[in-house]
């Protein structure tokens, strides 16, 4: 039986007091690619952010592997092994590429950051080409590469992925997803957030459907495929 | 050619004087958008602190001004905890941390007036002589302050450039939620920051009070100055605050110079007006969003 590594429980969080996420509750089991979908703005990214720790919650739980990591600071949230890559990338526009890969790092020993960066340069080729150059001046595509990049770096228990295709060129969103479907065959945990449903059903193992701040649907993508009604109603068909 | 020589004399005085608490409030503006109205202060806390180590233990002023520097670092740790520590989370941090950092300048400030009373005193290490430049002396002390400010902006850009804090600085400054992503202990780079400022304030005001005499409020006019200078530069901007420092050292001195010294600060002050009118951000500043 495959274990759970992050649980999420009646969790309800937003933002200056005012929930937009209403008594959530979502499993991801070791190993295990579970994706969220939903129409823009009904609270994927919150969801993340509140795994995270970079909102504060007003109700329910967060587990990962067992133990609550309710209320505890974003930065040791990342310690206990989240890896939040976030939508729009966030990256350090004003540092170079190779900078914002070794910030992906900041809480490995020294020694490991080499090998890492060999790492994630095999993945990303593009990324040791340009790794001198300041993040400001890479396409979006390259940014996206080097967000993921970055949160390879830090090789992490499970990964929170916002939004991978969100503003991209179909081309580059095949090769970006190309290369999340091989973390996800290398044993990786992923939830990862997604406007774009043709994505997640390829990828993912079990899909949820938030609407206005609440699961509206749970189920496989083959399933999800088959309802007409919820295609229709939440996602535009 | 006497004239310009007074003029760069003076301006490089000037200058070297504004450039270390300019790099400190910049430095602070930069990694936690904070303006430390506490910085002027602080330098009077770095000014007494050497003073009175040199002048009642009797310590040589070499030690003095490195004792000074360790003031700085507690000062700056203290401001953390009594201000910033409580505040960062707050929507209204920007304005709120300005008045609570008055309020612990006001503090500050009537502590040493008790301690040291009012009265001007003067930092007991001034080196008096110089090297004459045709009919103008350039003063040792004049060169001893532009070397220390250099040297701190240099060792500033080597650790912001070269170690993992640093770059953790820079990080934190661009986008806080980020760098938590990467696992950035924020609380603790603003400590950070505010003990590197703290250290370099003090520094500042040893270097000014031994120029110009010692009162309790003597940050006030340099933190105006530096404030302008940060504004024209651009806030946040090292470097740029750096240059802009003697920049607007020789622009206050020619004006001085040519329509008396009373007509030297109104036109800095003209200066930044015609600057925001032109480029809102500072000559090198970039736009800073906010995310809410």
């Amino acid at each position: 039986m495959a274990t759970t590594r992050l649980e999420v429980d009646g969790l309800t969080a937003g933002y200056h007091g005012q929930p937009v996420l209403r008594d959530l509750s979502l499993h991801v089991n070791d190993g295990g690619a579970v994706g969220i979908i939903g129409p823009n703005g009904h609270g994927k990214t919150t969801l993340l952010r509140a795994i995270s720790s970079l909102i504060p919650i007003m109700g329910g739980d967060i587990r990962l592997d067992g133990a609550s990591i309710k209320g505890v600071r974003a930065d040791r949230v990342v310690q206990q092994g989240v890896v939040h890559i976030p939508q729009g990338d966030l990256i350090f526009t004003e540092l170079t590429v190779l900078k914002n890969l070794t910030m992906g790092a900041y809480l490995a020993p020294k020694s490991e950051i080499g090998s890492r960066l060999k790492g994630v340069f095999e993945i990303f080729p593009r990324l040791e080409e340009r790794q001198g150059q300041m993040a400001s001046t890479l396409s979006g595509g390259e940014r996206r590469m080097l967000a993921l990049g970055r949160g390879l770096m830090s090789a992490g228990r499970i990964m929170l992925i916002d939004e991978p295709s969100l503003g991209l060129a179909p081309i580059v969103v095949d090769q970006i997803y190309d290369v999340i479907r091989d973390l996800k065959a290398e044993g990786r945990t992923i939830l990862i957030v997604e406007e774009n449903i043709s994505r997640i059903v390829d990828f993912a193992d079990y899909v949820y459907l938030v609407d206005h701040g609440e699961f509206v649907w749970e189920g496989e993508p083959d399933e999800l495929m088959r309802h007409e009604k919820i295609l229709e109603t939440y996602l535009g068909g | 050619m006497t004239a310009f020589l007074v003029i760069f004399e003076s301006g490089l005085s000037l200058g070297a004087m504004y450039a270390a608490a300019s790099i400190a409030l910049s430095l602070v503006w930069g990694s936690i958008g904070m303006l430390n109205m506490a910085l002027g202060a602080m330098l009077a806390i770095g000014g007494y602190a050497s003073f009175a180590l040199v002048e009642y233990l009797p310590v040589p002023w070499w030690l003095g001004f490195l004792a000074s520097l360790g003031v700085g670092f507690i000062a700056g740790a203290v401001l953390y905890y009594v201000t910033v520590k409580w505040m960062y989370r707050v929507p209204t941090f920007d304005t709120s941390i300005v008045i609570a950092t008055v309020g612990v300048a006001i503090v500050i400030e009537n502590l040493l007036v008790k301690i040291f009373t009012a009265y001007a005193k003067k930092q007991p290490f001034l080196v008096d002589d110089g090297i004459l430049m045709g009919s103008v002396t350039m003063r040792y002390q004049s060169l001893i302050n532009l070397g220390i400010a250099l040297v701190i902006m240099l060792i500033l850009s080597w650790y912001l450039n070269r170690t993992r804090a640093g770059t953790a600085i820079l990080a934190v400054a661009q986008d806080r939620d980020a760098a938590q992503l990467m696992g950035v202990p924020v609380e603790r780079i603003f400590l950070l920051v505010m003990v590197i400022a703290g250290v370099i304030a003090a520094a500042s005001g040893v270097l000014l009070t031994a120029v110009i005499p010692m009162s309790p409020y003597v940050g006030h006019e340099p933190l105006l100055k530096a404030f302008i200078i940060c504004v024209i530069a651009g806030l946040g901007n090292l470097p740029a605050a750096f240059v802009a420092s003697f920049v607007l050292g020789w622009f206050e001195s020619a004006v001085s110079y040519g329509a008396g010294a009373r007509y030297g600060f109104p036109a800095m002050l003209v200066l930044v007006i015609i600057v925001l009118l032109w480029k809102p951000y500072g000559v090198f500043g970039r736009r800073r969003v906010t995310r809410v």
